[in-house]
């Protein structure tokens, strides 16, 4: 689940076919859909689209994403109660978001982050790095018996 | 404000996953005993999310001695069938061949009619692969059952209802998603005003805990997926409450003009007093955070039962235990409130029964009568860890015993309706 | 004394247009919008007539395309009349020009009602390829579904879609309703609105019904009950066979009359009156003696103050079923006896709209009043002499005055009147 090895190659790759689902998704012209901007903040996303553009990257990659668990896997190896306490996140909590999210510009992550907020930080690479990632767990997976 | 009829509630009927009864469901959401548990009535065990609020044990035939009228009912349809007869005999009043054309019937109806069962019938025909094929629909082995298309029409059970308790006045049936059965009790305390009827059966009914409804829920990432422990997994208000529990259920009230009510010697629970209604206007199904929408209904209805909010001793809440949900609404307590919130005692009965969607507001109309006559307030059940966000007056560890002047409940739904309904204790009334 | 209530905003969209001067122009012609069914093909039907809204780009209908995603066919159809209605009435220009509290007053104080078919056939169908996966298998179905069905299922067919679009759109805020009730949707939507003002729990309010009847399944059920032509509706005639159905929206703007004057807003018509009732029948079945409907009449006019002498013609519901039709005509003679108002309908133009039937026959019932003129019934050749005497004619007739009854039944034995008059 480490994302230090998914090269940026490999996210530009897939990334016109990304901006297009998101563009579909939102209603949005897809010359709008950087690379590097948020969804909620600078593309209007709300809650609900977060699950539409998931389904249509399932169905587009191919890949099967677990819903709602990109917190999760952000947490990686930290407990519930180490990344946030109380809605708001831990420092050693913000330490891993930012790693996990190393796409997302350092001056997003306001201090102190609560957890409602995270998803205004994730942009189009957010996603791009959603697939790849799926798509390896499948590779790595050993075949279904 | 000019001179308005005042409007008594004289019955009270619910057919709800804590109970099949209004006695038993009051005396299970004061004990806070769960209705919750892992899905019976169909298998469930291949879903994200395999509990619910299912109503247990039920025979409509029991209630209901006429085996041609169950044909024409659907599964809500029977809960439906039960409360309202259940709150005909309360009130000990019912529409007769000379005055039924004076009962009004207003409902909040679940947006899913067909059967699960008749779906796959359906599908095996006219989509064998998946693909619907209109011609397909000509076959004679399609399953064009006359009977399943009238039990499956929006108002198929006002039909139901309203012929079989013979009311043939002002008929109407409402969905505003989460918000229906508040609706549907807003609209008949406006039937009443207005004079266009003098009794009204009013109330709500709804099941979506069907393999379809699961999954649209599942998919909206909308319920708690707390499988392995059903009982807590509704804990509104809760800051570890991770979304609500899919019930179903029906729940009606009889309303008539107070002073009839007082002439015929009923027994009065309460005076429906106000009505508030708005539109948040924000997103479909986001909550706005501030509580704007909840906070304009909550005031009309306070404006319409002519009253402040320090008459007030308990709210019943919409609360899902969904984080937004509790937030906003509980921004909209403290906004409406204002300093005398922590005077109001709060709770969601959701925490037993479930949410039971277009039923909900109903059901919860019948929960404040009850609370305001015997001077208690039902605990909010599984409330352990307090969320800074939702910082109001809830009724934690068990039901409090307190007078009530006045409740107030509260209905938001999916499409930013909200209703808000008061309820007055009689002896406020003057 | 209950205030005066006006329309100052109308929209329709259905099979014969987008335009409501255009639609009433077919209408006054007799030209039917009723064809031959596109949306699926119908070549081994029985049945093939529909007044379809067809050749018409979505986003014609609604500009915003990620709304598109989220709201279903019908929801366009609402969100386009509504729109309608709201862009004629300039209230949100009004608006506009109010300094910032009142104009939130007036977003706290704009109610929104909607008449929603909902519980369409179509929808279901999403879930098919999960279902013929599964193969009856629940635990399968529960595993795979999220594989096929899109997230949005749910939003997209709530039934109240167009009432929290409509007010998202325009920021109205206050009171609301979405009636599903059958064909008495659309004008039960209105009456309420109409009611709600005179409550003074709002200061205006848009109505809109909104049906999508024309699907495969549907017109499968009905023609298995008999409730369908093989042609057109033929209202009141000796070889009515039943009922076509048509798609579409209509929507009214409600103001109080004096807000209307005050800000110099163009006024339609004005609302006076409704009565709604069931006859306790069930689902199917209606009373043949009309009782229901001569009892919603003498209620709405009872709510207007008027005597049956004061109405000036009546746009009935002539549906075009054999039995609809002949209680239609007992409950009119009932009421009126000999001294019956000019009397059509307009189904045989644009088809039975089922939710928003009612609503769409107001809109064009405040046409005929403006103009002066009861549009004839084209496809009126024999009157059934079983409902005669019936004022009912295939040629244009004169209203009697500058009031208008407007009749709408549905299912559940439910029948609503309402009753509007023309603006000096």
């Amino acid at each position: 689940m480490s994302n230090e090895n998914i090269t940026q190659e490999e996210i530009m790759a897939i990334y016109p076919k990304v901006a297009e689902m998101i563009a579909d998704a939102l209603g949005c012209d897809v010359e709008n859909v950087k690379p590097d901007a948020s969804l909620i903040n600078d593309l209007g996303a709300e809650s609900i689209d977060f699950l539409d553009i998931i389904f249509r990257l399932e169905r587009g990659f191919k890949v099967k994403i677990p819903r709602g668990k990109i917190v999760e896997q952000a947490r990686g190896a930290l407990s519930e109660a180490e990344f946030e306490s109380g809605g708001v996140i831990s420092e050693a909590g913000a330490a891993r978001l930012r790693v996990f999210l190393s796409e997302v510009p350092a001056d997003r992550f306001k201090t102190p982050l609560k957890s409602a907020e995270i998803p205004k930080l994730f942009t189009t690479e957010t996603f791009c790095k959603l697939v790849l990632r799926q798509q390896r767990a499948a590779a790595e997976a050993p075949p279904a018996a | 404000m000019n001179q308005r009829k005042r409007i008594a509630i004289t019955g009270v009927g619910m057919v709800t996953p804590a109970g099949n009864d209004a006695p038993t469901t009051w005396a299970n959401l004061q004990a806070g005993r769960s209705g919750l548990g892992t899905i019976r009535h169909f298998d469930a065990s291949g879903f994200p999310v395999r509990i619910g609020a299912e109503i247990k044990n039920f025979d409509a035939a029991a209630v209901i001695n006429n085996p041609k009228l169950l044909k024409h009912a659907t599964r809500p349809h029977r809960f439906a069938l039960a409360a309202a007869e259940e709150a005909l005999t309360d009130a000990g009043i019912r529409p007769t061949a000379n005055d039924g054309h004076r009962w009004g019937f207003c409902v909040g109806a679940g947006m899913m009619a067909m059967d699960f069962s008749e779906l796959q019938a359906a599908q095996k025909v006219s989509a064998p692969d998946g693909e619907f094929h209109a011609d397909k629909l000509l076959s004679d082995d399609f399953p064009a059952d006359p009977v399943a298309f009238s039990r499956n029409q929006t108002n198929s059970g006002l039909a139901l209802l309203t012929r079989h308790f013979g009311i043939r006045g002002y008929a109407t049936a409402v969905h505003t998603a989460c918000a229906s059965g508040g609706q549907a009790l807003g609209t008949a305390l406006k039937v009443l005003r207005r004079g266009q009827a003098d009794y009204v059966l009013a109330g709500g009914f709804d099941s979506m805990l069907n393999p379809t409804g699961l999954s649209a829920f599942c998919l909206l990432g909308a319920l708690s997926t707390d499988n392995d422990a059903p009982e807590q997994a509704s804990r509104p208000f809760d800051a570890t409450r991770n979304g609500f529990v899919l019930g179903e259920g029906a729940g009606f009230l009889v309303l008539e003009n107070w002073e009839a009510a007082r002439a015929r010697g009923a027994k009065i629970y309460a005076e429906f007093a106000g009505d508030g209604n708005s539109l948040s206007c924000y997103r479909i199904t986001d909550s706005p955070p501030n509580g704007d929408g909840p906070i304009q209904a909550m005031r009309q209805a306070l404006a319409d039962a002519g009253m402040t909010p320090d008459l007030l001793d308990y709210v019943n809440a919409h609360g899902t235990s969904t984080m937004m949900n509790d937030r906003s609404e509980c921004a909209a307590l403290r906004a409406v409130l204002g300093d005398h919130v922590g005077h109001v005692a709060v709770s969601s009965t959701k925490s037993c029964m479930g949410h039971l969607i277009s039923a909900a507001g109903a059901v919860e109309a019948a929960v404040c009568a009850l609370a305001i006559r015997d001077g208690i307030a039902p605990v909010n059940a599984n409330y352990h860890t307090p969320d800074p966000d939702c910082n109001v007056n809830i009724v934690r560890g068990q039901s409090k015993r307190m007078r009530i002047r006045a409740a107030l409940s509260n209905s938001l739904g999916f499409g930013g309706s909200n209703s808000c309904l008061i309820f007055r204790n009689p002896e406020e009334v003057q | 004394m209950n205030p005066q209530i006006v329309f100052t905003g109308l929209g329709v969209v259905c099979g014969a247009g987008l335009k409501v001067d255009g639609i009433w122009d077919a209408i006054r012609h007799g030209q039917s919008s009723i064809k031959e069914i596109t949306s699926w093909d119908v070549s081994r039907w029985p049945l093939k007539m529909a007044a379809e809204v067809t050749g018409v780009d979505n986003r014609t209908l609604v500009e915003d395309r990620k709304l598109h995603k989220m709201i279903s066919r019908t929801d366009l159809f609402g969100l386009y009349a509504a729109n309608c209605a709201v862009q004629q009435s300039g209230l949100l220009g009004h608006r506009e020009s109010l300094d910032p509290a009142a104009a939130v007053q007036f977003s706290d104080r704009s109610g929104i009602y909607a008449g929603s078919g909902a519980a369409n056939y179509g929808c279901n169908y999403d879930f098919y390829p999960a279902l013929a996966a599964a193969d009856g298998d629940l635990n399968k179905f529960g595993g795979q579904f999220s594989e096929s069905v899109n997230p949005m299922w749910l939003l997209r067919n709530l039934p109240n879609n167009v009432l929290c679009h409509v007010g998202i759109r325009y920021n109205f805020k206050g009171a609301n309703a979405c009636v599903t009730n059958h064909c008495a949707g659309g004008i039960l939507a209105l009456a309420e609105a109409a009611a709600t003002l005179r409550a003074n729990e709002a200061d205006r309010a848009i109505a809109v019904g909104h049906d999508t009847p024309c699907e495969p399944e549907s017109v499968l059920h009905f023609m298995r009950l008999g409730l369908m032509a093989a042609e057109t509706v033929r209202p009141f005639d000796q070889r009515r066979d039943g009922t076509i159905f048509g798609e579409g929206a209509a929507s009214v703007v409600l103001e109080k009359a004096a807000d209307a004057q005050a800000r110099g807003a163009a006024i339609f018509g004005e609302f006076l009156g409704s009565g709604c009732v069931t006859e306790a029948t069930g689902v199917l079945r209606l009373r043949p003696d009309g009782d229901g409907l001569s009892r919603a009449i003498e209620l709405a006019l009872a709510d207007a103050g008027i005597t049956p002498a004061q109405v000036g013609l009546v746009v009935a519901h002539a549906n075009g079923t054999p039995a609809s039709d002949a209680s239609e005509a007992n409950a009119l003679r009932h009421v009126f006896g000999e001294a019956m108002p000019p009397v059509t309908g307009f189904k045989w133009a644009y088809g039975h709209l089922i939710a928003a039937s009612g609503i769409v026959d107001v809109v064009f019932a405040l046409l005929a009043l403006r103009d002066k003129i009861v549009p004839g019934i084209p496809t009126l050749q024999t009157l059934d002499p079983a409902l005669a005497p019936l004022t009912v004619s295939s040629a244009p007739q004169t209203p009697r005055s500058d009031i208008a009854l407007v009749l709408c039944r549905g299912f559940g034995g439910l029948n609503v009147a309402v009753l509007v008059r023309a603006h000096p």
